[in-house]
């Protein structure tokens, strides 16, 4: 699925390269960046196919953030509690678990104020389609399997919550 | 207002009021929207109504406590606040959940006084914890340095659930509680014990220690019931107390049994003899002259003279059946079981030749001899006879024996 992971020092040295405007930047600034590229992926390849982008880019940057920025865990639990903690940190999202099935590799989690979406205008679909890569991606590197990650609720659609459900793909090859 | 014809505000004044009053959708409110005006008007109405529907339901569910409740669709927007709110509720329960499985390092940030109690809660279980633990391993700690073995082992699968650092190194019991040869043999002899409180001596399988071990039901844990075997090692009392049995039986100076050992012991050989109808056979010595031997050579040389003649009694009578006794001064006392009296008269003259056949040198290097004088009785025991008769008859026949001369053995008639 993926020829080449991201190297995070590509992201460079942003203390000195910012040492007076910091490495905070508004999140209007951020979504101005996702929207404008979607659209024009959108325009030039069709909305199914930016979205794909969208996801498989999602999955690289969760892939990515996890083998950064999370701190490796055994055990599920603290795997969470540690997923929590960086989200936060990073200030992506407040992440809960609603649900956890271990046994089938289900998961039903929310991620609330959400970076891509809350606050959005309401329109007619979800549109955390990069956050559902994400989360793929950092599960991927939790479990070793693939998940499909679908957003079942989102800000955008009328919610005050993003909730993903999860579930593992069977037989996938990585 | 039901036949005649009325304005649609008053259709629209109706579905309101049901509403409010939790009424069903009024039905015949459908006929205000005959006219293609009205039209988009009604079915707003309608959505409105659904959407209050949905929420009462939804509500009614989540006020019950069925936080598992399927959230409304997403185009009712009413209810998104709640919706958001039953995903924390739902968070809050996989947090408990984790809280249950030991894992502490939960926190609760959207739920205002109810987050501080909870995360309390969750600290204080966490230092709980931790202090049960430590607590635990200074207890490991000690019962580690205790002499006694403590080993708890499972009822049903037989497996070690604790044992102290002496049990581990007395009967090799692994770090990880895993049993070797030695002590799987070890354990299946405490099991066949009594499970009743009471301590019982038992020695290891290689006999190389003794214990005092108390076996008895224990609770390890509510799930599973147990043993406690506490062993006590009593291995030097067992030693010393063996030594002592053995002192208060023996001749300090002769080595051989006094006569109350002796007379422990005869009374068994009676009754064997008795219920084999074998004979038994009874020797008194004595030695000869012996007060003219302390007179002239001191009670040193006395001494001597004693400690001789048990050696050649030890050596003529080396049959473990056999009891060989000090019975008081010069005075020796056999018992010879399954022995007729013709045997023990033979016996007892290779005793007197033997002492005769010796030479025991004073303490001023002279050469001396001794002789004794033997008195033998025989019979077959039955309820009729007495030991204490038989013994008599061996002391009539030893008096004989001095009697006639000495140096001689004289068998009862
Ligand atoms: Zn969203």
């Amino acid at each position: 699925m993926i020829e080449q992971e991201f190297q995070w020092s590509r992201l460079g040295n942003i203390e000195t390269g910012r040492g007076n405007l910091g490495s905070e930047a508004p999140v209007e600034m951020y979504r101005l960046l996702q929207y404008t590229i979607f659209d024009e992926l959108s325009h030039r390849y069709g909305n199914e196919t930016a979205e794909n982008i969208y996801r498989n880019a999602g999955f690289r940057a969760g892939l990515a953030f996890s083998q950064n920025i999370i701190e490796r865990k055994e055990d599920f639990y603290d795997f969470v509690s540690e997923c929590q903690e960086k989200l936060k940190s990073m200030k992506i999202g407040i992440l809960r678990i609603e649900k956890a099935d271990l046994e089938n590799m289900e998961l039903l989690l929310s991620v609330s104020e959400d970076l891509d979406c809350s606050g959005l205008p309401l329109q007619e679909n979800t549109v955390c389609v990069y956050d559902e890569g994400f989360l793929a991606g950092i599960l991927y590197d939790f479990t070793g399997k693939h998940f499909d990650v679908k957003e079942v609720d989102c800000w955008a659609t009328g919610d005050r919550t993003c909730r993903f459900a999860a579930k593992a793909k069977h037989g996938m090859v990585t | 207002m039901d036949q005649e014809f009325c304005h649609p505000r008053d259709y629209i004044k109706l579905i309101l009021e049901n509403l409010l009053d939790d009424q069903d959708f009024p039905e015949e409110a459908a006929t205000f929207a005959y006219g293609q005006e009205w039209l988009p008007l009604y079915e707003k109405c309608v959505e409105l109504y659904k959407s209050f529907d949905e929420m009462k339901i939804y509500v009614n569910a989540l006020s019950k406590g069925n936080i598992e409740v399927d959230t409304p669709p997403r185009e009712n927007h009413m209810a998104s606040s709640l919706k958001h709110f039953q995903a924390q509720l739902r968070h809050l329960v996989w947090q408990a959940e984790c809280i249950a499985r030991g894992k502490y390092n939960q926190k609760l940030d959207f739920m205002g006084a109810l987050s501080e109690v909870f995360n309390k809660m969750s600290i204080q279980l966490k230092e709980r914890e931790e202090q049960l633990t430590a607590q635990q391993q200074g207890m490991t700690r000690i019962f580690d340095t205790l002499d006694p073995i403590f080993i708890v082992q499972a009822t049903d699968c037989r497996n070690v659930l604790y044992a102290n650092q002496m049990a581990k190194e007395r009967f090799q019991i692994q770090e990880n509680m895993c049993l070797t040869k030695h002590s799987t043999a070890t354990l299946q002899e405490f099991l066949q014990l009594p499970q009743d409180g009471k301590p019982k001596e038992l020695a290891d399988v290689d006999k190389q220690h003794w214990y005092r071990i108390t076996s008895a039901r224990f609770p390890w844990s509510h799930h599973q019931d147990s043993l406690l075997f506490h062993c006590v090692d009593i291995t030097s009392q067992k030693l010393h107390a063996d030594m002592m049995e053995q002192a208060a039986k023996t001749d300090e100076m002769t080595g051989l049994h006094n006569r109350r050992a002796f007379e422990c012991s005869v009374s068994n050989l009676w009754d064997v003899c008795q219920k084999n109808a074998r004979p038994l056979s009874i020797i008194m010595f004595d030695i000869d002259f012996f007060k003219k031997c302390n007179d002239t050579h001191g009670h040193q040389h006395g001494d001597t003279c004693l400690i001789a003649f048990s050696r050649v009694l030890k050596h003529v009578f080396s049959r473990s059946s056999d009891i060989v006794a000090r019975y008081g001064g010069e005075e020796f006392i056999v018992a010879l079981p399954f022995t007729s009296k013709d045997d023990a008269i033979i016996l007892a003259d290779k005793a007197r030749k033997r002492l005769e056949s010796q030479t025991i040198s004073s303490p001023n290097g002279e050469a001396t001899y001794l002789t004794v004088s033997g008195g033998v009785a025989s019979l077959v025991p039955d309820e009729n006879d007495t030991l204490e008769n038989l013994v008599f008859a061996a002391d009539q026949a030893l008096y004989k024996a001095k009697q006639s001369g000495r140096n001689r053995v004289v068998s009862a008639s």
